[in-house]
Protein backbone atom coordinates (compact mmCIF):
# COMPACT_ATOMS: atom_id res chain seq x y z
CA UNK A 1 0.00 0.00 0.00
CA UNK A 2 1.13 3.17 -0.03
CA UNK A 3 1.30 4.70 3.11
CA UNK A 4 0.21 8.26 2.56
CA UNK A 5 -2.49 8.91 4.97
CA UNK A 6 -3.24 12.28 3.92
CA UNK A 7 -5.50 13.25 0.80
CA UNK A 8 -4.95 17.30 1.01
CA UNK A 9 -3.70 20.21 2.71
CA UNK A 10 -6.02 22.72 3.10
CA UNK A 11 -4.30 25.08 4.77
CA UNK A 12 -1.47 25.59 6.86
CA UNK A 13 0.04 28.43 8.98
CA UNK A 14 3.77 27.21 9.53
CA UNK A 15 4.65 26.50 13.13
CA UNK A 16 1.15 27.38 14.18
CA UNK A 17 -1.43 24.68 12.24
CA UNK A 18 -2.53 22.67 10.02
CA UNK A 19 -5.68 21.53 8.21
CA UNK A 20 -6.40 18.79 5.96
CA UNK A 21 -8.41 16.16 4.33
CA UNK A 22 -8.17 12.28 4.67
CA UNK A 23 -11.10 10.28 2.34
CA UNK A 24 -12.26 6.84 2.97
CA UNK A 25 -12.46 4.74 -0.11
CA UNK A 26 -13.84 1.09 -0.54
CA UNK A 27 -11.22 0.48 -2.74
CA UNK A 28 -8.65 0.99 0.04
CA UNK A 29 -6.86 -2.61 0.46
CA UNK A 30 -6.53 -2.70 4.47
CA UNK A 31 -10.54 -2.56 5.28
CA UNK A 32 -10.91 -6.17 3.68
CA UNK A 33 -9.50 -6.88 6.56
CA UNK A 34 -10.65 -4.28 9.02
CA UNK A 35 -13.01 -6.13 9.00
CA UNK A 36 -14.48 -8.87 6.77
CA UNK A 37 -17.84 -7.69 5.43
CA UNK A 38 -17.92 -4.28 7.63
CA UNK A 39 -15.61 -1.86 6.23
CA UNK A 40 -14.55 0.49 9.31
CA UNK A 41 -11.19 2.96 8.95
CA UNK A 42 -9.12 1.60 11.87
CA UNK A 43 -8.80 4.29 14.94
CA UNK A 44 -4.71 3.74 14.21
CA UNK A 45 -4.84 5.02 10.61
CA UNK A 46 -6.49 8.24 12.33
CA UNK A 47 -3.56 8.57 14.65
CA UNK A 48 -0.99 7.54 11.76
CA UNK A 49 -2.89 10.57 9.92
CA UNK A 50 -1.94 13.42 12.07
CA UNK A 51 1.46 12.07 12.92
CA UNK A 52 1.61 12.87 8.96
CA UNK A 53 -0.14 16.01 8.70
CA UNK A 54 2.46 16.86 12.16
CA UNK A 55 5.08 15.55 9.44
CA UNK A 56 3.93 18.04 6.90
CA UNK A 57 3.82 20.96 9.08
CA UNK A 58 7.21 20.80 10.56
CA UNK A 59 8.51 20.00 6.86
CA UNK A 60 7.23 23.15 5.46
CA UNK A 61 7.92 25.37 8.51
CA UNK A 62 12.06 24.05 8.41
CA UNK A 63 11.73 24.31 4.20
CA UNK A 64 11.28 20.61 4.01
CA UNK A 65 15.10 19.95 5.91
CA UNK A 66 12.80 18.47 8.89
CA UNK A 67 10.72 15.88 9.91
CA UNK A 68 8.50 14.35 12.80
CA UNK A 69 8.12 10.93 14.22
CA UNK A 70 5.25 9.86 16.49
CA UNK A 71 6.56 8.73 20.00
CA UNK A 72 3.72 9.48 22.44
CA UNK A 73 0.38 9.28 22.56
CA UNK A 74 -1.21 11.22 25.71
CA UNK A 75 -4.58 9.98 24.30
CA UNK A 76 -6.65 9.45 21.44
CA UNK A 77 -10.48 9.43 21.76
CA UNK A 78 -12.52 7.86 19.27
CA UNK A 79 -16.36 8.99 19.31
CA UNK A 80 -17.67 7.13 15.75
CA UNK A 81 -17.05 5.48 13.10
CA UNK A 82 -15.26 6.55 10.12
CA UNK A 83 -16.54 4.35 6.95
CA UNK A 84 -16.05 4.46 3.23
CA UNK A 85 -17.82 7.64 1.43
CA UNK A 86 -16.64 9.70 4.23
CA UNK A 87 -14.29 12.83 4.18
CA UNK A 88 -12.06 13.51 7.33
CA UNK A 89 -11.74 16.88 7.94
CA UNK A 90 -8.45 16.56 10.20
CA UNK A 91 -7.28 19.90 12.02
CA UNK A 92 -4.30 20.20 13.99
CA UNK A 93 -2.74 22.61 16.37
CA UNK A 94 1.13 22.73 17.55
CA UNK A 95 1.41 23.25 21.58
CA UNK A 96 4.27 25.14 23.19
CA UNK A 97 6.89 22.56 24.20
CA UNK A 98 9.83 23.30 26.22
CA UNK A 99 12.59 20.95 24.15
CA UNK A 100 13.12 22.15 20.90
CA UNK A 101 14.02 18.77 19.90
CA UNK A 102 10.17 17.60 20.42
CA UNK A 103 6.70 18.94 19.45
CA UNK A 104 3.18 18.67 20.77
CA UNK A 105 -0.05 18.27 18.82
CA UNK A 106 -3.06 18.75 19.47
CA UNK A 107 -6.12 17.51 16.75
CA UNK A 108 -9.61 17.22 15.77
CA UNK A 109 -11.41 14.68 13.22
CA UNK A 110 -14.69 15.51 11.82
CA UNK A 111 -16.99 14.71 9.01
CA UNK A 112 -19.91 16.54 8.11
CA UNK A 113 -18.73 18.85 11.03
CA UNK A 114 -19.53 16.04 13.47
CA UNK A 115 -16.58 15.41 15.85
CA UNK A 116 -15.20 11.38 14.93
CA UNK A 117 -11.81 11.82 17.28
CA UNK A 118 -9.56 13.78 19.35
CA UNK A 119 -5.84 13.45 19.61
CA UNK A 120 -2.85 14.61 21.54
CA UNK A 121 0.70 13.13 21.35
CA UNK A 122 4.10 14.22 20.79
CA UNK A 123 6.60 13.96 18.23
CA UNK A 124 10.36 14.04 17.86
CA UNK A 125 12.20 16.04 15.07
CA UNK A 126 14.41 14.36 13.03
CA UNK A 127 16.75 15.97 9.73
CA UNK A 128 14.37 15.09 6.75
CA UNK A 129 17.73 14.14 4.98
CA UNK A 130 17.83 10.61 7.34
CA UNK A 131 14.40 10.04 6.08
CA UNK A 132 13.95 11.43 2.20
CA UNK A 133 15.48 13.44 -0.25
CA UNK A 134 14.15 17.05 0.05
CA UNK A 135 13.25 17.42 -3.43
CA UNK A 136 10.91 14.69 -3.18
CA UNK A 137 9.34 15.48 -0.21
CA UNK A 138 9.01 18.88 -1.93
CA UNK A 139 6.99 17.05 -4.87
CA UNK A 140 4.31 15.38 -2.22
CA UNK A 141 3.83 17.96 -0.49
CA UNK A 142 2.75 19.73 -3.87
CA UNK A 143 0.62 16.73 -4.86
CA UNK A 144 -1.25 17.52 -1.55
CA UNK A 145 -2.40 21.21 -2.63
CA UNK A 146 -5.07 20.03 -5.07
CA UNK A 147 -5.75 20.73 -8.65
CA UNK A 148 -4.75 24.82 -7.97
CA UNK A 149 -1.86 25.61 -8.89
CA UNK A 150 -1.43 22.33 -11.06
CA UNK A 151 -1.44 23.34 -14.63
CA UNK A 152 1.34 25.86 -13.86
CA UNK A 153 3.70 23.38 -11.95
CA UNK A 154 2.95 21.18 -15.34
CA UNK A 155 4.29 23.88 -17.33
CA UNK A 156 0.94 24.03 -18.76
CA UNK A 157 -1.06 26.86 -19.61
CA UNK A 158 -3.97 25.47 -20.67
CA UNK A 159 -6.28 22.56 -19.42
CA UNK A 160 -5.17 18.98 -20.74
CA UNK A 161 -8.46 19.36 -22.74
CA UNK A 162 -8.27 22.88 -23.89
CA UNK B 1 -1.94 -4.49 2.75
CA UNK B 2 -3.69 -7.11 4.69
CA UNK B 3 -4.63 -5.37 8.39
CA UNK B 4 -3.21 -8.20 10.23
CA UNK B 5 -0.72 -6.88 12.89
CA UNK B 6 0.15 -9.80 14.98
CA UNK B 7 1.63 -13.16 13.32
CA UNK B 8 1.31 -16.03 16.48
CA UNK B 9 -0.92 -16.41 19.54
CA UNK B 10 1.28 -17.88 22.15
CA UNK B 11 -0.94 -17.96 25.02
CA UNK B 12 -4.43 -16.85 26.39
CA UNK B 13 -6.03 -16.65 29.72
CA UNK B 14 -9.66 -15.52 28.28
CA UNK B 15 -10.88 -12.24 30.52
CA UNK B 16 -7.09 -11.96 31.87
CA UNK B 17 -4.44 -12.07 29.58
CA UNK B 18 -2.43 -13.30 26.14
CA UNK B 19 1.25 -13.02 24.73
CA UNK B 20 1.66 -13.08 20.55
CA UNK B 21 4.33 -12.14 18.16
CA UNK B 22 4.85 -9.51 15.72
CA UNK B 23 7.88 -10.22 13.54
CA UNK B 24 8.78 -7.09 11.73
CA UNK B 25 10.18 -7.83 8.20
CA UNK B 26 11.33 -5.61 5.63
CA UNK B 27 9.25 -6.73 3.05
CA UNK B 28 6.31 -5.51 4.49
CA UNK B 29 4.15 -3.13 1.83
CA UNK B 30 4.07 -0.06 4.34
CA UNK B 31 7.50 0.33 4.77
CA UNK B 32 7.95 1.36 1.02
CA UNK B 33 7.29 5.09 1.65
CA UNK B 34 7.83 5.11 5.34
CA UNK B 35 10.58 6.19 4.85
CA UNK B 36 12.25 5.97 0.92
CA UNK B 37 15.74 6.16 2.90
CA UNK B 38 14.74 4.85 5.97
CA UNK B 39 12.22 1.84 6.57
CA UNK B 40 10.95 2.42 10.03
CA UNK B 41 8.00 1.06 11.77
CA UNK B 42 4.92 3.63 11.91
CA UNK B 43 3.68 3.49 15.65
CA UNK B 44 -0.11 3.19 15.63
CA UNK B 45 0.35 0.04 13.33
CA UNK B 46 2.69 -1.00 16.60
CA UNK B 47 -0.20 0.14 18.65
CA UNK B 48 -2.61 -1.63 16.33
CA UNK B 49 -0.50 -4.81 16.93
CA UNK B 50 -0.53 -4.76 20.59
CA UNK B 51 -4.31 -3.65 20.55
CA UNK B 52 -5.79 -6.50 17.70
CA UNK B 53 -4.01 -8.97 20.16
CA UNK B 54 -5.12 -8.11 23.16
CA UNK B 55 -8.41 -8.06 21.88
CA UNK B 56 -8.82 -11.23 21.61
CA UNK B 57 -8.49 -11.73 25.64
CA UNK B 58 -12.10 -10.28 25.87
CA UNK B 59 -13.20 -12.27 22.75
CA UNK B 60 -12.39 -15.28 24.10
CA UNK B 61 -13.82 -14.83 27.32
CA UNK B 62 -16.98 -14.08 25.79
CA UNK B 63 -17.24 -17.35 23.95
CA UNK B 64 -16.73 -14.92 20.53
CA UNK B 65 -20.01 -13.85 20.78
CA UNK B 66 -18.90 -10.26 20.42
CA UNK B 67 -16.07 -8.21 18.86
CA UNK B 68 -13.92 -5.32 20.26
CA UNK B 69 -13.74 -1.91 18.48
CA UNK B 70 -11.37 0.84 20.33
CA UNK B 71 -12.73 3.64 21.59
CA UNK B 72 -9.70 5.01 23.86
CA UNK B 73 -6.08 5.21 23.72
CA UNK B 74 -4.06 6.15 27.01
CA UNK B 75 -0.70 6.69 27.64
CA UNK B 76 0.89 5.35 24.75
CA UNK B 77 4.83 4.71 23.72
CA UNK B 78 6.02 4.01 20.34
CA UNK B 79 10.01 3.83 19.24
CA UNK B 80 9.95 6.68 17.04
CA UNK B 81 13.22 4.65 14.46
CA UNK B 82 11.87 1.27 14.59
CA UNK B 83 13.75 -0.96 11.73
CA UNK B 84 12.51 -4.17 10.48
CA UNK B 85 14.32 -7.73 11.55
CA UNK B 86 13.01 -8.09 14.79
CA UNK B 87 10.65 -10.36 17.04
CA UNK B 88 8.29 -8.49 19.17
CA UNK B 89 7.11 -10.24 21.98
CA UNK B 90 3.66 -9.04 22.69
CA UNK B 91 1.87 -9.28 25.99
CA UNK B 92 -2.03 -7.41 27.09
CA UNK B 93 -3.41 -7.89 30.01
CA UNK B 94 -7.60 -6.98 30.96
CA UNK B 95 -8.09 -4.92 33.54
CA UNK B 96 -11.84 -5.33 33.44
CA UNK B 97 -14.51 -6.51 31.27
CA UNK B 98 -18.15 -6.65 30.78
CA UNK B 99 -21.17 -7.41 27.84
CA UNK B 100 -20.53 -3.44 26.83
CA UNK B 101 -16.87 -2.98 26.87
CA UNK B 102 -13.23 -3.67 28.02
CA UNK B 103 -10.58 -2.11 30.12
CA UNK B 104 -6.84 -3.15 29.36
CA UNK B 105 -3.41 -2.16 28.97
CA UNK B 106 -0.52 -3.94 26.84
CA UNK B 107 2.96 -3.84 26.18
CA UNK B 108 5.85 -4.80 22.85
CA UNK B 109 9.39 -6.42 24.13
CA UNK B 110 12.37 -7.15 22.03
CA UNK B 111 14.51 -10.23 24.17
CA UNK B 112 12.80 -9.12 27.01
CA UNK B 113 13.16 -5.15 27.10
CA UNK B 114 9.84 -2.96 26.74
CA UNK B 115 9.90 -0.87 23.39
CA UNK B 116 6.66 0.04 23.61
CA UNK B 117 3.33 0.22 25.50
CA UNK B 118 -0.21 1.38 25.65
CA UNK B 119 -0.62 2.49 29.16
CA UNK B 120 -4.46 1.83 28.72
CA UNK B 121 -6.99 1.03 26.00
CA UNK B 122 -10.79 1.24 25.98
CA UNK B 123 -12.68 -1.13 23.62
CA UNK B 124 -15.95 -0.97 23.22
CA UNK B 125 -18.23 -4.16 22.59
CA UNK B 126 -20.42 -4.92 19.23
CA UNK B 127 -22.37 -8.16 19.43
CA UNK B 128 -20.87 -10.75 16.58
CA UNK B 129 -23.63 -12.59 14.14
CA UNK B 130 -21.54 -15.94 13.76
CA UNK B 131 -19.29 -16.62 16.25
CA UNK B 132 -17.78 -19.85 14.59
CA UNK B 133 -16.50 -17.31 12.00
CA UNK B 134 -14.43 -15.54 14.98
CA UNK B 135 -13.49 -18.87 16.89
CA UNK B 136 -12.06 -19.72 12.77
CA UNK B 137 -9.94 -16.34 12.99
CA UNK B 138 -8.57 -17.15 16.04
CA UNK B 139 -7.55 -20.22 14.89
CA UNK B 140 -5.88 -19.00 11.61
CA UNK B 141 -4.07 -16.67 14.01
CA UNK B 142 -2.69 -19.82 15.93
CA UNK B 143 -4.77 -19.47 18.70
CA UNK B 144 -5.86 -22.59 20.86
CA UNK B 145 -9.47 -22.00 19.97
Amino acid sequence: MRFLLVDRIEEIQPGTSIRGFKNVAMSEDYLTWHFPEQPILPGVLILESFAQLAGWLEAKTSDFTQWVLLERVRSARYYHFCVPGDRLTLSLEQLESEDDGRRVYRGECSVDGGRRATVEFEAVVVPMAELEERERAVRTYEALQGSEGLLERMDLKKGPRA
Amino acid sequence: MRFLLFDRVLDVVPGKRIHGVKTVTLTEPYLDGHFPKAPLVPGPLLVEAMIQLLAWTAITKHDFKLSCVLSVLEDVEVPPQLRPGHRLDLHGQLMGTNKKGSVGRAWAEIEGEEVARVGRVIYGHVPHPDPDVLRERFRYYGGPA
